[in-house]
């Protein structure tokens, strides 16, 4: 299993209005995405889930940090060096409304990426978008058509079909069934693993439903405040969760179950901003178990043994284990 | 006697080529203190019925075709829009998914929570301050002093649906009804945003009406469940009865389809094709083309909500 795109310390600050404070959307994330597999990325609203993603194409400039994608060191390329690497990842957003240009017709849309990339002859180009499109199951009819036509659903189809058709090795999708009511978001979902088995891909998939990570990820991390606070496998994250934030994000969610007497964690509050950001573990203000060591250190992810590849950063959890 | 009666509602849309009907012969009812689920996917006309109880829907383009609409046994279908208004926040309560665009951004919290008040009762504006605050206190706003002299954007979306909360409660209504409360939260704020409405509704004896398009947020506080397809209700039941034993295809084929938690399964059932755009939709079952049960009656005749193991569905060959 080799490692496709390594990511080391990688944060990101934003300048905000008011002079001299800034927002750490991402703050000393290590992360590993694997050839083949899925790695899952989940957390609330402003836990810096989208910026990570977008850091690791280099849609976004780090503000310090690397990211190596096949072996090559993304932040140290040149403009034009980057565009051909691009090719190799690509990206599927949540909005299909909002990321397709409406004037574009379904085969204009599909075809731009090999436009720019000055790839194939026209008649090639041409094969080529008929079968992405058929790959992602749209209707052959689809291709004269324009976005406002289709649903939802077949809009983040069409999404994927701009995407799988550079033949990339990685897709970094944020979002993608968000929008989408739970019987077509099924379908996406069968289709995004379809494609990943067909054409060998690996998939940085980023959602704030703990449902659809726990159906499509091999590996998971957990964002809070910009900050991944638990990874590992799937079955170690949702089997076994250790991290309180982890815990209590999965006790939150309402399941279909007839048993009802299961104890839900209700954390209070809301999450703090990430411009005043709290000391210490960010998670403490929030935390039932907060000791006093968590108001003063950020603790960091640490092995949880006896796993391999589980990692947790909380002073509680570190401790008892050490 | 119930809270709320609605009977065969059948509301439309003027579009360029006539009228297209969004809900068809919609009956349920909400008893006292009773949480009623209603359920389905975007268009199936949950959020058209829930509008069209208390008339918020402008009109054109939409139309009431035919029913009535009875709160505690008094018709208030067919009233005029200034008698409505005597309905709409005294004996209703809405919420609505997106708290933001419900507030006024360019007055308080405190401005519009005893607006709220005084529009439908003749009280002294520091009574109507007091009650806020008390109301404010519980659903759970910390610090209400603070929050009441605050404008919108400066609150968080958790504590804004819990302003909304307020406002809907403030003049104690019979009935509460919720379009999506929690949809746009996060799920942590989600179920602190459960854990009111359900706290809510022993302290005040609230009968609710919850929109919602999840199946989870059902389970967990709903006592009854309407599910609706393309404008019609296709199933009606008590909760446990519908999500652990659905007798409707499309009721079984969502539940199937939504990833859980707890079990991870290799592929995701899913419900081929889409809803059918009101227009196209005509006589038979309005699911005949996604379902796996369909047979030749069900193209040809619409089944009608029969009572079937204690629930009711609209189907000719229901999941046994």
């Amino acid at each position: 299993m080799s490692e496709l795109l390594v990511v080391r310390d990688l944060s990101k600050e934003f300048t905000t209005g008011e002079r001299g404070k800034t927002l750490k959307a991402v703050k000393n994330v290590n992360l590993t995405v694997h050839e083949g597999r899925t790695l899952g990325i989940v957390g609330e609203s402003g836990c810096g889930k989208s910026t990570l993603g977008r850091l690791m194409i280099r849609l976004y400039e780090p503000s310090s940090g690397s990211v190596h994608f096949d072996g090559k060191d993304l932040s140290g390329l040149s403009k034009k060096d980057l565009r051909t690497e691009r090719r190799h990842f690509q990206m599927v957003f949540q909005d299909p409304f909002a990321s397709l240009d409406p004037r574009m017709s379904v085969e204009q849309l599909v075809e731009e990426p090999l436009v720019i990339n000055k790839m194939m002859s026209k008649e090639e180009r041409a094969r080529a978008v008929a079968h992405a499109c058929d790959r992602v199951g749209l209707p052959e009819d689809a291709l004269s058509r324009y976005p406002h036509e289709f649903s939802g659903g077949q809009r983040q189809r069409i999404s994927i079909a701009r995407a799988i058709i550079m033949s990339p090795k990685l897709i970094v999708a944020d979002e993608p069934v968000s929008a989408l009511d739970v019987s077509i978001q099924s379908q996406v979902l069968n289709l995004f693993e379809d494609l990943k088995d067909d054409l060998r891909l690996t998939y940085v998939f980023i959602s704030h439903d703990l449902a659809v990570i726990r159906h499509i990820a091999d590996d998971v991390a957990v964002m809070y405040l910009g900050e991944v606070v638990e990874y590992g496998t799937n079955e170690e994250i949702f089997r076994s969760p250790q991290h309180p934030y982890t815990k209590a994000l999965m006790s939150a969610v309402p399941e279909i179950t007839t048993n009802t007497s299961t104890q839900r964690i209700v954390l209070e509050g809301d999450i703090p901003s990430p411009i005043n950001p709290p000391t210490g573990c960010s998670f403490h203000t929030r935390c039932s178990f907060a000791m006093d060591v968590c108001k003063r250190l950020d603790p960091q992810l640490k092995l949880f043994p006896p796993s391999t590849s589980h990692e947790v950063a909380c002073h509680l959890v570190n401790e008892v284990t050490l | 006697m119930n809270v709320l009666d609605i009977v065969d509602l059948t509301v439309g849309f003027t579009v360029e080529s006539g009228v297209s009907t969004v809900v068809d012969r919609v009956s349920f009812s909400v008893g006292q203190g009773e949480v009623v689920g209603l359920v389905g996917e975007s268009g199936s006309g949950k959020s058209v019925t829930a509008m069209s109880i208390v008339s918020l829907l402008p009109s054109p383009p939409s139309q009431l075709l035919g029913g009535t609409v009875a709160l505690n046994g008094v018709q208030i279908s067919g009233l005029s829009n200034k008698e409505l208004q005597k309905v709409r926040g005294a004996q209703v309560g809405f919420i609505f998914q997106e708290p933001m665009t419900s507030l006024n951004p360019v007055y308080t919290i405190g401005f519009q929570l005893i607006e709220a008040i005084r529009i439908h009762e003749k009280i002294k504006k520091s009574q109507a301050r007091e009650r806020s605050i008390d109301m404010l206190k519980r659903v759970g706003v910390s610090e209400p002093e603070i929050r009441m002299k605050q404008y919108p954007h400066e609150l968080s979306g958790g504590l804004r649906q819990r302003v909304m909360i307020t406002m809907a409660v403030l003049c104690r209504p019979q009935l509460l009804i919720a379009d999506e409360p929690t949809t746009a939260l996060d799920v942590t704020i989600q179920a602190q945003i459960l854990q009111v409405l359900q706290g809510l509704k022993s302290e005040l004896n609230l009968s609710m009406l919850l929109i919602t398009h999840d199946l989870g947020v059902v389970s967990e506080v709903c006592d009854r469940v309407v599910v609706m397809y393309a404008g019609r209700i296709i199933e009606e039941g008590k909760t446990t009865d519908v999500l652990q034993h659905p007798q409707h295809p499309y009721t079984a084929a969502l539940l199937q389809s939504s990833p859980s938690l707890d079990e991870r399964v290799k592929r995701l059932s899913t419900i081929p094709g889409r809803v059918k755009a009101p227009q196209d939709r005509g006589a038979g079952c309005n699911f005949v083309d996604r379902c796996v049960n369909a047979s030749t009656k069900c193209f040809e005749f619409e089944p009608e909500l029969v009572a079937s193991y204690g629930s009711q569905v609209a189907c000719w060959n229901p999941v046994s």
